[in-house]
């Protein structure tokens, strides 16, 4: 157990710092931005906190792009090798930087629904000419972004957020992964793209056949990343092509 | 014991290593020699599990998989560990990876080429992360210490105080085998010679029945390899005839 955790700690340590500067500077340029959406609309209507749209998204693309640069070479040193001689297998290693991963967006999302919670109560109790006693729930289910990150007592919604983490967590490492043998891995960015539109599209309460296809895609996008390790890390003839030169792309 | 039986290794169609066969008991401390592309590389890659071969490579017995390779260490000259992880993190992990890790060797080597412990060690000159990366696989605690090139970018005098504290440090069952181009550097350190040339074994030697020959270990490498030194002078005197 402490090889796992040891390869865990290794992976989790690149990825704090991001996590924590980026939730934070997300957290607050979503409060920006739904305050000056409430100026805009002038009153306060139920869609208020989708005005938060560009800072959630802009913040886990930011994110997501740091997640994808630890464990790969830089300064002339390659940890590739050693990655592979460890007392754990490269799949597990794979596994655990996945697993980091996803920990970090799971601590960007947590605070970015801080965020709209804390502004929803923040509007619920400062202006009484603004809101009312429920108004902090209905904007939390009325949005698109609030009801897919903090989707309350909607708990389905929950393990389709947990789905889409892991898969997002699986295309990071999948990328550090691919970079370590001098190629550069194009769909973890699909990934990222369909994970937006999957986010971004608005689940009605109740509608679990939403829920269920997108946590079921999130489930099969993970497991053909983990397969993909799993047959490369097993099948070395494509990685010595990579030692003719260059970096190559590839899906 | 390491035993390689019948490997072979293709990049395409071109043989890299054919039907090398070779045993290394413990406690050894051998030489791989060999020209650019001889095979020595990708031989300790078979080893390690790090390409596809044919053949069978064993320790002990067993096939080399991620249950025993603690019990080999490798010092690539390719810098690999960790870039952002300084030297001492790179003891932590390795403590937790390897139950055999030895942090007392790792200090007095550390101390021995006076690198700093908590630099990232991709902010490391290239002499010291040769240096470290050898630190670290003498360090692993293996039985087998695999080390390819182990020395470029380390001046001579850099090179001969390591051979003598390798010799020191080295524990009876501890086995190296060391690919470099160094043969003269070496002779009197290794205590076996093998020979790689165009994929094939063509040589294995101690240094003990070397030495019982008379022959220098520099005259057998040339034997072996049928260097013609007369090419020298054909092609000096090519050149002459063409000015």
């Amino acid at each position: 157990m402490k090889k796992h955790f040891s390869v865990f700690l290794l992976m989790a340590r690149y990825m704090l710092w991001p996590a924590l500067i980026v939730t934070a500077l997300g957290a607050g340029a979503s409060v920006f931005m739904l305050s000056r959406e409430l100026e805009k609309m002038g009153y306060m209507q139920s869609t208020l906190l989708d005005g938060a749209v560009f800072s959630f998204y802009g913040g886990l693309a930011l994110l997501y792009i740091l997640l994808l640069l630890p464990m790969r070479g830089q300064g002339g040193v390659h940890p590739r090798y050693t990655l592979r001689r460890l007392g754990v297998s490269e799949l597990t290693s794979y596994i655990w930087q996945a697993a980091a991963s996803a920990m970090a967006l799971f601590i960007y999302t947590a605070g970015q629904a801080a965020a709209l919670a804390g502004y929803s109560l923040y509007l619920q109790s400062a202006d009484g000419s603004l809101a009312g006693n429920m108004t902090a729930i209905v904007l939390l289910y009325s949005s698109g972004i609030s009801h897919g990150i903090m989707p309350l007592s909607d708990w389905p919604v929950y393990f389709q957020l947990i789905a889409e983490l892991f898969a997002l967590g699986c295309g990071a490492a999948y990328f550090s992964f691919k970079s370590r043998t001098g190629k550069i891995a194009v769909s973890p960015f699909v990934l990222l793209a369909a994970a937006v539109f999957s986010m971004a599209m608005y689940t009605d309460v109740g509608d679990y056949i939403h829920v269920g296809l997108f946590t079921g895609f999130s489930l099969f996008i993970s497991a053909l990343f983990i397969y993909g390790v799993y047959y490369r890390s097993n099948n070395f003839d494509e990685e010595d092509a990579d030692f003719s030169g260059g970096v190559s792309r590839e899906g | 014991m390491l035993e390689i039986k019948n490997v072979t290794k293709r990049y395409n169609m071109k043989k890299a290593l054919d039907n090398v066969s070779l045993s290394i008991p413990q406690g050894e401390l051998v030489g791989l020699f060999g020209e650019n592309g001889a095979g020595k590389t990708t031989l300790m890659k078979c080893i390690l599990g790090y390409t596809s071969y044919t053949g069978s490579i064993t320790l002990d017995g067993e096939r080399i998989s991620h249950k025993n390779i603690g019990r080999i260490a490798f010092a690539t000259s390719e810098h690999s560990f960790f870039p952002n992880l300084s030297p001492n993190g790179h003891a932590e992990f390795y403590a937790s990876q390897f139950a055999t890790f030895n942090r007392r060797r790792f200090d007095v080597l550390m101390d021995f080429f006076e690198l700093p412990r908590g630099r990232a060690a991709k902010r490391l000159s290239t002499g010291q992360k040769n240096q470290f990366e050898v630190v670290l696989a003498l360090s692993q605690g293996a039985d087998y210490i695999l080390m390819d090139e182990p020395f470029s970018g380390n001046d001579i005098f850099n090179r001969e105080d390591f051979y003598k504290v390798l010799l020191g440090i080295l524990g009876e069952r501890e086995t190296v085998l060391l690919s470099t181009h160094l043969i003269e550097e070496v002779s009197s350190f290794i205590g076996r010679a093998v020979l790689i040339h165009k994929g094939q074994i063509t040589g294995d030697v101690s240094m003990s029945d070397l030495e019982d020959s008379g022959e220098g270990l520099v005259d057998y490498v040339k034997r072996a390899w049928n260097y013609r030194a007369d090419r020298i002078a054909r092609a000096i005197d090519e050149l002459g005839e063409d000015s």
